[in-house]
């Protein structure tokens, strides 16, 4: 088990990690997932011990490891480049960290032929980094991290600069290798997708502080902040004004009840809605009445197909909404561009703007999430 | 592999013209005559002028000097490149800039400041007289002088190194257990080692072909404090044009030895 406490850093002036605690459970896979410059790297790199914190506990166990230098702690760090030693070849590479500890000859190779197997490079023995794909690579970094036995393995975007199809293949692989291996893992990535598809928990980090802490389905689904709900999934984001209950969107355009259970008085807000809890032409629902369900009239402005679902826009008094639909209710719903449509909300997340709605904004655009 | 260059025409065959026609009128020419010369009354006579006492002299000096500018060089070179390659340095710009001068300046410049920091009239006249050493017209004071001019080489090659991989591997293997000193002959020796090879051989030639620093603080003494360049020199000063000629061959030819397996290392240090 791995216990982080309070832990801060700062480069000179610049505070990096602020305060930011929290546990990882023996034998689970967590992610750091955050955003470029939000310090999931260094966070890393403290627990290894290549940095040094100005303030604050690493407990490994009841082990309090702070004082104890990198090469003592028992863990496997996996580097995103660079990682293997390119003028020793696959074997000697996976072997080093056995030489270091005095096992050599017959038995160093059972061991590292043992790790080939599991990373399915038997093969490549006497390969060099060079000769390697990046893929390739990777594993053999997390082989050899692995060779000593660690008690802690520590992956820092290891998949960062693979191309797509790789980065997921690897992702499974590492998900299915976690289970085997059972060691006590820590992922850092900025690919939330990449962190929900393989993670028992995430930690969200932002501007060095964390966000939330959880598995991905309460990530997902009870985001803490609206840096949380906007930065995992994609998400429409509309500017609003809340009065006496009422959320009222974009000048007028719609409202929606919103219930706080924080004291907030009026004033702006901003509504994030999930393509996939947007209801696109059920009009059944709409005859029966259906509880608190509030409809709208939209227009459907666009259709596009995507392979294994269609991305639909609606129009609603004039704001843009994105939607997704799957094949299936789209093909008994038959949406066309130009017709006019009942639309529902099944789900939403509202926060109140306290940053501003301007500087919420611009944050999202930076990452891509709006235009 | 397909190369990004174009197929010859016409124009391209008159570019080859004017280019070997060039290089070998500028070069290929002028060694070819050097070579004709010095053994155009035949190999006794080639031999001859090195086996006499100045020449033999002349030779071993520099072989002493060059040795010890590549040991020195190589020695002070290394953490200097360290700390400029791997370390962050507000001294950084300040060190690029000194690592220049040897460059930019002219040698015979140098060999005056050497002069002038340890001869007669010298800032470092009263510690010398104390200690009873004697710097410059003196092996050692053509040894810093060489040093000096061919400072930059080792520096120069074993930084872009150090900077491109960065810490990362050194990480690694401390991760992986090790401690500082196997990590350093595991791990960073073996990175660098082309790059120190290749600035190593490059102050090698630069030494072996020293003259201007070497000939002003050295003042020259004919038998005592010339190297094979001065020697050379002297000679032509002499008329001694077969003494001059067999000495020129010998040191063109080592330095051109010494160029080939610079390339083929260099193509081993890119790869």
């Amino acid at each position: 088990m791995i216990k982080v406490q309070n832990l801060r850093k700062s480069f000179g002036n610049f505070p990096v990690i602020q305060d930011v605690s929290f546990i990882v459970e023996e034998g689970k896979l967590a992610s750091v997932l955050g955003p470029s410059g939000s310090g999931k790297s260094t966070l890393l790199r403290l627990i290894a011990g290549l940095e040094m914190p100005d303030s604050g506990d690493i407990y490994f166990g009841d082990r309090r490891v702070n004082d104890i230098p990198v090469r003592k702690r028992e863990i496997g760090f996996v580097f995103q480049d660079y990682a293997l030693f390119g003028h020793m070849n696959v074997r000697d590479n996976i072997a080093f960290g056995l030489n270091v500890r005095g096992i050599r000859g017959k038995k160093a190779l059972g061991r590292v032929r043992e790790l080939l197997d599991l990373i399915n490079m038997r093969d490549y023995e006497n390969h060099y980094p060079h000769q390697l794909s990046g893929g390739q690579r990777q594993r053999v970094a997390l082989a050899r991290a692995l060779a000593p036995s660690p008690k802690l393995l520590l992956l820092d975007e290891p998949f960062g600069s693979l191309d797509a199809k790789v980065r997921y293949n690897l992702g499974l692989w590492l998900r299915k290798f976690h289970r085997e291996v059972g060691v006590t893992s820590i992922f850092v990535t900025h690919d939330q997708k990449e962190a929900m598809e393989i993670s028992d928990k995430i930690i969200l980090v932002n501007r060095g502080k964390v966000e939330q802490v959880g598995t991905p389905e309460e990530i997902y689904n009870k985001p803490a902040t609206k840096f949380v709900a906007s930065f995992i999934g994609r998400v429409n984001v509309l500017d609003g004004f809340v009065e006496n209950g009422i959320l009222i969107c974009a000048g007028g355009g719609f409202s929606v009840n919103v219930t706080g259970d924080e004291d907030f008085e009026d004033g702006e807000a901003v509504l994030l809605l999930r393509p996939e809890d947007l209801n696109i032409g059920d009009e059944g629902d709409a005859k029966e009445g259906s509880g608190n369900k509030t409809f709208f009239k939209a227009r459907i402005i666009e259709v596009r197909y995507l392979g294994d679902h269609y991305e639909v826009i609606v129009e609603i008094n004039g704001i843009e909404i994105k939607g997704i639909v799957s094949k299936n209710v789209m093909e008994s719903r038959k949406l066309i561009a130009g017709d006019e449509t009942i639309v529902s909300f099944s789900k939403y997340i509202w926060f109140p703007a306290k940053e501003g709605l301007e500087k919420l904004k611009e944050r999202l655009r930076n990452l891509g999430y709006i235009e | 592999m397909l190369s990004k260059n174009k197929k010859l025409g016409v124009r391209g065959v008159v570019l080859i013209i004017i280019a070997t026609g060039w290089i070998c009128f500028i070069l290929f020419f002028p060694l070819l005559v050097l070579v004709w010369e010095a053994f155009k009354h035949g190999i006794h006579a080639f031999l001859l002028p090195l086996l006499n006492p100045e020449a033999k002299h002349a030779i071993k000096l520099t072989i002493i000097i060059t040795l010890s500018a590549v040991g020195i060089n190589t020695l002070f070179g290394l953490p200097l490149a360290f700390l400029i390659g791997r370390y962050r340095t507000r001294m950084r710009a300040l060190i690029d800039s000194l690592l220049n001068l040897p460059l930019a300046v002219s040698p015979v410049v140098a060999g005056l400041m050497f002069l002038l920091l340890f001869g007669r009239e010298g800032i470092f006249r009263g510690i010398l007289d104390k200690g009873g050493i004697e710097i410059v017209f003196r092996l050692p004071g053509m040894i810093l002088a060489t040093v000096f001019v061919s400072l930059p080489f080792v520096v120069r090659e074993v930084v872009p190194v150090l900077e491109e991989v960065g810490w990362k591997q050194e990480e690694s293997a401390w991760t992986l257990g090790a401690g500082w000193l196997r990590t350093f002959f595991r791990v960073t020796v073996p990175q660098i080692r082309w790059g120190l090879i290749y600035g190593m051989t490059l102050t090698t030639a630069r030494a072996m072909g020293e003259f201007g620093a070497v000939m002003v603080v050295s003042g020259n003494i004919i038998g005592k404090t010339q190297t094979a360049t001065l020697h050379i020199n002297q000679a032509l000063a002499d008329f001694d044009y077969q003494s001059a000629y067999s000495c020129s061959f010998l040191i063109g030819f080592v330095s051109f030895f010494i160029i080939l397996i610079v390339q083929k290392i260099y193509t081993r240090k890119k790869s």
